[in-house]
């Protein structure tokens, strides 16, 4: 197929968290509505309502400094359940549309919709009906992308916010691309946008300005990624039947600690909450990863690979305090995390090699 | 120091230590050979803090051409990457070696080399040994010791007893077994001792073995072994070889040997290994590199199959065959390395049940066993 000839539509819910918090909440209605860890507490901001961003407010911030920006808002404990029940919803709208449905998280997924549109009903006007769906079932407002790829639609979602509708053809791609700060390409995080900074790439017609033996020279690998998305070249395909590729679990601490004993006793929780998700998913997976965050903030992550699928806790807690054993403890932590990768179904018969004691 | 010295001699003895010297260190002068010229010999160290190798030149009276004159006592440490090429390549079969503070100066023929040295101060102390009785066998043996042995250590660091050789010594018999927990191989010697030694029980890194028994002559020539709390010490000919020793408690392996076998076969080594290497070629993707093997009167079937590219199936005749038949799954490398390590042409191997282990003997009394656990197909 033609590589412009998909129909990719992203659709992002606008503030997820703190909206069903305000349709719930009528109370909340026009004021910035935080839902994530309490000021007193030591969380971060889950999300916040477009109220809240206009102080500076943003996701992952810890609820302390989101406090100290805007004393007045409105701060409240996540209930996942009611999202995830939500979700559920939207998630079914997306599949009266087609099978073909990416979930990326609870509120946000790709759809291809190249097999249902023709000449009389485009990927335009089936974003715009499931906007209005989406609007009726559960009073909550989308964004939504669409253009013919994955990269392109995500940034088309996120042009105009909230209950915005971008669409972007090839012929606008590259113009559109041009003026897109080079944080927002996908696969762009903080460390790389600060060396391609440095490199004088601020915008996508910067990136676009770069060869690709300039970009290998100083991403290897990620070198081509980086030339093909300043060029709008996205092959990736929309998976409906996507396992999960990782399923973890963090926690940010109540104190910053050192104390070991402590620390393994979290770990332990973690393992527990990450194995029954396993089960429940009916997954198991080959890698754990360790993430310990520091007083600082600084983060760092260990990882390991077993020749053997695992998904009980002892299995997953016995590998992550190995890893615990590699991370030089130079602060206090306060954050910690496990996650477990490289997952396959639970119920196909493995391999194991016997132990001799 | 001022020396004059058999570039041959030279050479040989730096391809010695060179091998104790670390490719990545935290203290850079190990990057460097330690040199020591005494008023009757050579000394050259090369060190990594878990094994090390010390080759002393001693002039003898016998010689026409003596292998070394030292006119001046001193010592130095000279970085060994650089000196090995160097020395490797002089014109002349004499090379004289001069320093002066940390400058040495090479030369050979008409070539001149000056090489910044390290303080041999900061090169750190080898432990001396107090006591020079040990045990003594042949060069030979402590080679076949360690090469039927140390192929079974674990790579992981997640036991770290597991990657090293246990060394036992009981009622004048020397046992050196080694295990990744998934397999395990042991040899045993008769050893004289010269120390009344009671019960030992040390742990060996098998990596600092591997390097040793490359060094070690395939001849009758004595190797002096002593085992003290915190290092081994191997000498032989004019080389010491000392390792630093693995603290920690092995696992009990005196009671995993099986004692009754259902199915016993002896087959040809050369025959068998040829077989799992081809049947090997589709397991070599897969985690285990599992392979299937049918054990039958007539034939030994060994089978590997991978769901995307396909399915191999050898066969391999017995010499003998005692017992039931039997189909069970294994791990192709072990298998392989396993084989590799037996002498003679044939291999004994015997099963108790298609999950628990199997030994591979050369014979039925032999001092070297090993032990292999299949792989199983669970459910989970």
């Amino acid at each position: 197929m033609d590589a412009q000839s998909r129909k990719i539509i992203h659709i992002d819910m606008d503030a997820f968290y703190a909206s069903v918090e305000q349709r719930d909440c009528p109370e909340y209605r026009g004021k910035p509505v935080i839902v994530g860890g309490l000021p007193n507490a030591r969380g971060v901001v889950a999300t916040c309502s477009y109220e809240a961003r206009v102080f500076g407010i943003h996701s992952a911030m810890p609820s302390q400094t989101a406090y100290r920006l805007c004393p007045q808002a409105v701060f409240v404990r996540p209930r996942m359940d009611v999202y995830r029940a939500v979700s559920q919803d939207i998630m079914r709208i997306f599949h009266n549309y087609t099978d073909f449905v990416e979930p990326l998280s609870l509120d946000e997924a790709y759809l291809d919709v190249t097999a249902i549109g023709n000449e009389r009903v485009s990927a335009t006007m089936i974003a715009r009906e499931i906007k209005q769906e989406i609007a009726k079932q559960t009073g909550l407002t989308a964004s939504a992308g669409v253009s013919y790829n994955k990269l392109l639609a995500k940034m088309a979602s996120d042009a105009q916010k909230p209950d915005g509708l971008t669409v972007i053809t090839p012929e606008r791609a590259l113009a559109f691309l041009d003026r897109v700060a080079i944080g927002k390409f996908y696969g762009v995080g903080k460390v790389t946008e600060e060396r391609l900074r440095q490199m004088g790439v601020h915008t996508g017609a910067d990136l676009r300005g770069l060869s690709l033996e300039a970009l290998s020279a100083a991403f290897s690998l990620r070198g081509r990624q980086l030339y093909e998305l300043a060029r709008a070249v996205d092959a990736r395909p929309v998976q409906n039947d996507r396992i999960r590729q990782s399923i973890g679990k963090e926690v940010t601490l109540s104190a910053d600690t050192d104390d070991l004993t402590q620390i393994v006793d979290v770990l332990h929780a973690l393992a527990q909450a990450v194995a029954s998700a396993l089960l429940r998913r009916r997954v198991r997976g080959r890698i754990v990863v360790l993430k310990v965050k520091f007083r600082d903030f600084e983060q760092i992550t260990r990882r390991v690979t077993v020749p053997t699928a695992m998904q009980t806790v002892d299995e997953i807690y016995a590998c992550s305090v190995t890893l615990l054993r590699e991370v030089v403890l130079r602060d206090k932590v306060r954050l910690l995390g496990i996650s477990v990768q490289r997952l396959e179904p639970a119920d196909e018969p493995q391999w194991i090699q016997l132990a001799l004691f | 120091m001022r020396i004059v010295v058999q570039k041959n001699t030279l050479l040989q003895a730096l391809q010695t230590v060179a091998k104790a010297v670390p490719s990545r260190t935290t203290k850079p002068v190990l990057y460097g050979i330690h040199i020591e010229a005494t008023s009757e010999s050579l000394i050259l160290t090369g060190y990594n803090l878990e094994f090390g190798f010390e080759v002393t030149v001693t002039a003898t009276d016998n010689q026409d051409v003596p292998m070394i004159q030292i006119e001046e006592t001193g010592a130095i440490v000279l970085t060994a990457r650089y000196l090995l090429d160097i020395v490797r390549k002089l014109p002349h079969t004499l090379v004289r070696i001069d320093t002066q503070e940390l400058t040495a100066t090479i030369r050979s023929g008409n070539a001149t080399y000056t090489l910044n040295g390290l303080d041999p101060r900061e090169y750190p102390a080898t432990q001396e040994i107090a006591d020079d009785r040990g045990f003594a066998i042949s060069c030979a043996t402590m080679r076949e010791l360690v090469e039927r042995t140390a192929f079974a250590t674990s790579t992981s660091e997640s036991r770290p007893v597991l990657t090293g050789v246990l060394w036992k010594y009981e009622n004048g018999l020397l046992t050196l077994s080694a295990t990744d927990s998934h397999r395990m191989a042991t040899q045993g010697t008769e050893v004289e001792t010269l120390r009344d030694y009671a019960l030992i029980e040390s742990i060996i890194p098998g990596k600092s073995l591997q390097e040793l028994a490359k060094s070690l002559p395939t001849d009758d020539t004595l190797a002096n072994i002593q085992i003290e709390e915190k290092q081994l010490l191997v000498s032989f000919a004019n080389i010491r070889f000392f390792s630093q020793l693995i603290e920690g408690r092995y696992p009990d392996l005196s009671r995993i040997i099986p004692q009754a076998f259902k199915t016993s076969i002896t087959i040809g080594i050369k025959s068998l290994q040829d077989c799992v290497e081809r049947a090997a070629l589709l397991a070599r993707d897969t985690e285990n590199q599992i392979i299937r093997l049918h054990l039958r009167r007539t034939e030994i079937e060994i089978s590997s199959h991978s769901p995307e590219i396909g399915k191999i199936v050898e066969s391999v005749e017995p010499n003998t065959f005692e017992g039931e038949d039997m189909v069970l799954a294994c791990n192709a490398k072990f298998l392989l390395e396993g084989l590799r390590a037996i002498p003679g042409e044939d291999v004994l191997i015997q099963f108790t049940s298609p999950g628990s282990a199997f030994t591979l003997t050369p014979t039925a009394t032999s001092t070297h066993i090993q032990l292999m656990q299949p792989v199983r197909q669970v459910y989970i």
